[in-house]
């Protein structure tokens, strides 16, 4: 092990262990509570309790995470110079993906560049579209809808996601193909007489992802506006407050944790989709995790295809950290 | 400004269920006007179909002389005051003050204005920037208010707006509130089961039950003119006792109720052979021992003996438990002078009371204890 490996580690874990360390120094109460769960559990089942978290925390997130940082920042060598002379850090791999090879024409490596900024435009667009659609529906079973009709819908809702991904992409497919259902309809209408061909245009992509994360972005939305007290939107009302605004200024900003949290996940997930990309996405359109999954795959570069998976992890991160503080919403408020 | 608001025949139902059966009444621009009856019994319906969150099912509701069918609630002269109030709590005191002037699009610099005004009224200046859950239960009475009153409304509609306060600020929040709406002018419609809260502040009152306005009248006439069992079972403590009318004159009726024959007033026209209640309240009866001839009937019909069951204490009055025709005792209270005199259970009491302070009123559903 080199030592960059050791002082980079370092380094992250001291980082991710700061904020713990920090809380618990001169924090009695974290320590009377960790006696309390002590006490309440049992020493075996505390022990097992502590020893299985920690192990699925340690084992199956961080060192498998930091084992593909460590990758990423390694050449790509065969099997039997692995350990040897040649196997040291580097950070070739990103750089490869913002200026491409030494040798190419263009400065920046545009094809990617490209990809991973497309990638990024068309996951806000598909959250915006998936936030469109879902509020109405989250506002409509939470506050308007009474008992059996709001189950009823939330039951319509999550049966069609028993059907498993790929079913439900290749069904898209039949949906927006050329030869397709809604094609076929509209030429049988006669709106247009050529089709149209839905899957270049990517409208077959956008749709497919954006009913992919439609659970998740209703329930937390749902979840948020149920707990306002409906009252309160019959006191806007009351006041004079036209049917917006009552939105504008009293459920959203209730909401506003729970948009933050459902936004989050819809969008960290269309990033980082791969198998409605694969099958939906037409013939121009490559999702940066397709980059990635070459990288691995077809490319066998796995140091190459980490540091593009870091990469786009990281800007996710920041991205949503950003919008997060534009809006005002902490971490800990998404989580309630 | 305040309007008038007329109930037409006013019947709101519900599926199956009938919430509100033809109300008709109506109410004087300026008036501080209440529904009083027990839960469940249409009064926060008829506030909501004044206020237009809920639609006649037949009859109109009227203010200012306009039908206000097809009107929502946030085009009506009316404003609202929620039972749990329902402030914005997101937004700081002024905010929630102005929220009905931002609607209405007046610019920042007035609605400021307007509420620094209104927090002056309601003895909150200076701390229109804090936060609602910073005040306390008193103070977000007052907001409340103040964000009604914002919107200048002709109608003030409250929903039972004291009801989660304790008891020292109830009583003083309803002298406010009384003093608020002689200030403003404007017409106050007041929902309550608290019939202390009803009869100080209202210059008249509905009783409700099971939907139906029983009756409509200002505080004496309620307690001491009753026309319906339920009005008089419901307003104040009475004693209820059935019998049945042997004869009637003018005014009053006579009825065996079984423990003596009775006379009371007679205003909704018995007649012999009717089934009805005489109902005679606790301050009304006078007790005396066996022997002692201090305390005697006018008529010789409102005079019976009856052994003591139990007695309770409450400070200013004692309450005696007799026993009587039914299950139930017929409860007394005597005012306590501080020279106890106990009534031991068991002991026989000459019991008598006044034919004027008495009535009888054709059979009806009494209000639950």
């Amino acid at each position: 092990m080199s030592d960059f490996l050791i002082i980079f580690s370092a380094v992250l874990l001291a980082l991710l262990l700061q904020p713990l360390v920090r809380k618990n120094a001169g924090n009695i109460w974290s320590s009377v509570s960790a006696v309390n769960f002590v006490r309440r559990n049992g020493a075996f089942l505390s022990l097992y309790l502590i020893l299985a978290v920690v192990a699925w925390v340690v084992f199956m997130i961080i060192l498998p995470q930091l084992y593909m940082v460590d990758f990423s920042f390694r050449h790509n060598l065969p099997l039997a110079e692995i350990g040897g002379p040649k196997d040291v850090h580097t950070v070739k791999n990103y750089q490869y993906l913002i200026f491409g090879r030494e040798t190419d024409e263009e400065f920046l490596n545009w094809l990617h560049l490209t990809v991973f900024l497309k990638t990024m435009l068309a996951s806000i667009f598909v959250t915006l579209l998936d936030l469109a659609l879902c509020y109405p529906i989250a506002y409509y079973m939470a506050q308007v809808a009474k008992g059996g009709k709001a189950r009823l819908l939330i039951l319509a809702l999550i049966v069609p996601f028993w059907v498993n991904e790929i079913l439900r992409a290749f069904a898209f497919r039949i949906l927006f193909g050329t030869g397709g259902v809604i094609n076929s309809f509209l030429i049988y209408l006669g709106i247009w007489d050529e089709p149209f061909d839905f899957l270049r245009a990517d409208v077959g992509l956008y749709a497919g992802l954006s009913y992919a994360y439609i659970l998740l972005m209703i329930f937390p939305i749902f979840n948020a506006i149920e707990s306002l007290d409906h009252n309160q939107i019959e006191a806007a009302r009351d006041l004079g407050a036209p049917w917006w605004r009552i939105h504008w200024r009293v459920v959203i900003p209730h909401a506003k944790p729970g948009i933050a949290s459902a936004c989050t996940m819809v969008f960290m997930l269309s990033a980082g989709a791969l198998a409605a990309p694969q099958i939906l996405g037409g013939p121009s359109s490559l999702w940066f995790t397709q980059v990635i999954y070459q990288w691995f795959n077809t490319g066998g570069n796995w140091p190459q295809g980490s540091a593009y998976a870091f990469v786009l992890l990281i800007a996710c991160i920041a991205f949503v950290m950003t919008v997060m503080k534009i809006f005002k919403v902490s971490l800990g408020e998404i989580t309630k | 400004m305040s309007a008038d608001v007329e109930l037409d025949h006013l019947t709101i139902r519900f599926g199956d269920f009938t919430a509100v059966r033809d109300a008709h009444l109506k109410i004087n621009g300026g008036e501080f006007f209440s529904f009083l009856g027990p839960s469940g019994c249409g009064k926060t319906t008829i506030l909501r179909a004044i206020s237009g969150f809920n639609d006649p099912t037949e009859g109109a509701v009227r203010i200012g002389g306009r039908d206000m069918l097809g009107i929502g609630p946030n085009k009506r002269q009316t404003a609202l005051i929620f039972q749990n109030l329902a402030l914005f709590p997101l937004m700081t005191v002024a905010e929630n003050i102005a929220f009905g002037l931002e609607v209405r699009g007046v610019n920042k610099l007035n609605r400021r204005d307007k509420a620094m005004q209104l927090l002056d009224l309601i003895a909150l200046k200076g701390q229109g920037d804090k936060l609602v859950s910073e005040l306390s239960g008193g103070q977000r009475q007052r907001v409340a208010i103040a964000r009604a009153l914002a919107v200048e409304p002709q109608v003030l509609l409250l929903d039972e707006p004291l009801s989660a306060l304790d008891l020292k600020l109830r009583q003083h929040m309803r002298t406010e509130l009384r003093e608020i709406q002689q200030r403003v002018g404007i017409t106050f419609i007041y929902i309550t089961h608290d019939q202390g809260e009803a009869l100080t502040m209202s210059d008249r009152i509905a009783v409700m039950s099971a939907g139906r306005i029983q009756q409509v009248g200002d505080g004496s006439t309620i307690y001491d003119h009753p026309e319906t069992a339920f009005v008089a079972s419901f307003v104040g403590e009475n004693n209820p006792l059935q019998g049945k009318v042997l004869s009637c004159d003018q005014e009053f009726a006579v009825l065996d109720c079984g423990i003596a024959r009775m006379r009371a007033r007679n205003p909704g026209g018995l007649e012999a052979g009717d089934e009805a209640y005489v109902f005679i309240r606790p301050e009304n009866l006078k007790l005396s021992t066996k022997g002692d001839t201090a305390a005697s009937a006018d008529t010789p019909e409102n005079s019976f003996t009856a052994p003591v069951v139990s007695e309770a204490f409450e400070g200013a009055v004692r309450l005696i438990s007799i026993q009587g025709p039914s299950r139930k005792p017929i409860i007394a209270s005597i005012p306590n002078t501080g020279e106890a005199q106990p009534f031991t259970p068991g002991l026989l009491l000459n019991v008598c009371f006044s034919a004027d302070q008495a009535v009888a009123l054709p059979l009806g559903d009494l209000a639950d204890e």
